[in-house]
């Protein structure tokens, strides 16, 4: 095999790996409506026994976002749904970036999904 | 000839009911109604005053609070607790015994924390030992478990108005506290804010 093409191979691989990790990644969010606001990063870790996710949002409009609401669902090893908090209020103003913060309070859960509802503009 | 239409005509008034009677299909009942099931945990908007939507964030938010606290996360044991009142200091009825059920049945789900039966329920722990106990082990009765901490806070509210805006404010405070120090040891509060404008239904 020549070099170019041991090149090219691994530039394919290094693509299709980063595709399927982002992939992976954006199955964890979920907006629904109006696409006004972007989950920009969200991580987790442990805090004693449970997990903490810290979530990134912006609000890539002109104007302020209100109305819009977002829940966190908890899952376990196995991916059963084991809670869901309830959906929660939020304003973001224009062109702002908010964090939240919000833990598990069920030791078995390992994984989450953030659900965002954004209302369509009056 | 008379006889067939009168049973024609009760088989087709038979049939009729029995086609009222299971309008919706296999299940339920009053389909057609103007009764909806919702989302227990949609956020709720109907009026200004203390609802669902904060009575369950309220109760999510000092969870998490009083889990991270060194004085349960970092327990060698379940710390035992036991609630006590949580006073509202507002104008408006709220029950402040339905935030701490909520975050009792958190903490308890978490395994982090073991509760004893608070002022309510006392009183029937009590009645049952006295109708399970003999008179010889009635001794028992002092053996109630002392907690490690108890749960108190206060409920308080500001509302202002003008001509065109309602603004009310909630804030929710509650407290660790030892008994036998006196100490508290952990406090935390959830701030509330809800602006109505005059346009708006329900004020």
């Amino acid at each position: 095999m020549s070099h170019t093409k041991k090149v090219f191979t691994s530039l394919l691989l290094g693509a299709v790996t980063l595709g399927v990790l982002s992939g992976c990644a954006s199955k964890d969010i979920t907006i629904i409506g109006d696409k006004r606001v972007d989950v920009i990063d969200h991580r987790t870790f442990k805090e004693g026994n449970f997990i903490k996710a810290v979530i990134d949002l912006e609000n890539n409009d002109y104007d302020k976002v209100e109305g819009f609401v977002y829940r966190i669902e908890w899952f376990d090893k196995d991916g059963i749904l084991k809670e869901t908090t309830a959906w929660k209020p939020i304003v973001i103003h224009k062109n702002q970036k908010i964090q939240i913060v919000e833990m598990s309070n069920l030791p078995d859960v390992t994984t989450y999904k953030i659900v965002v509802s954004v209302p369509e503009k009056l | 000839m008379f006889k067939l239409s009168l049973i024609f005509s009760i088989t087709t008034a038979a049939l009729l009911l029995s086609g009222c009677a299971t309008v919706g299909g296999a299940g339920m009942v009053g389909y057609n109604s103007n009764v909806k099931y919702g989302d227990a945990k949609a956020v709720e908007t109907v009026t200004a005053d203390f609802g669902s939507t904060d009575l369950q964030s309220t109760a999510e938010t000092l969870t998490q609070s009083l889990l991270e606290s060194r004085y349960i996360a970092k327990a060698a044991q379940p710390p035992k607790i036991r609630l006590r009142t949580v006073n509202n200091l507002t104008y408006e009825h709220i029950d402040t015994k339905a935030i701490t059920d909520k975050i009792r049945i958190k903490l308890l789900k978490s395994g982090q924390v073991r509760f004893l039966a608070d002022k309510a329920n006392l009183d029937e722990v009590h009645d049952e030992r006295e109708l399970t106990a003999s008179t010889t082990v009635k001794e028992s009765n002092r053996n109630i478990e002392d907690s490690d901490y108890i749960v108190t806070g206060n409920v308080r509210s500001i509302k202002k108005a003008n001509d065109s805006v309602k603004d009310v404010y909630y804030n929710v405070s509650l407290e660790l506290v030892s008994p036998q120090s006196g100490e508290i040891v952990w406090a935390d509060e959830k701030e509330i804010r809800k602006v109505t404008s005059k346009s708006s239904v329900g004020w």
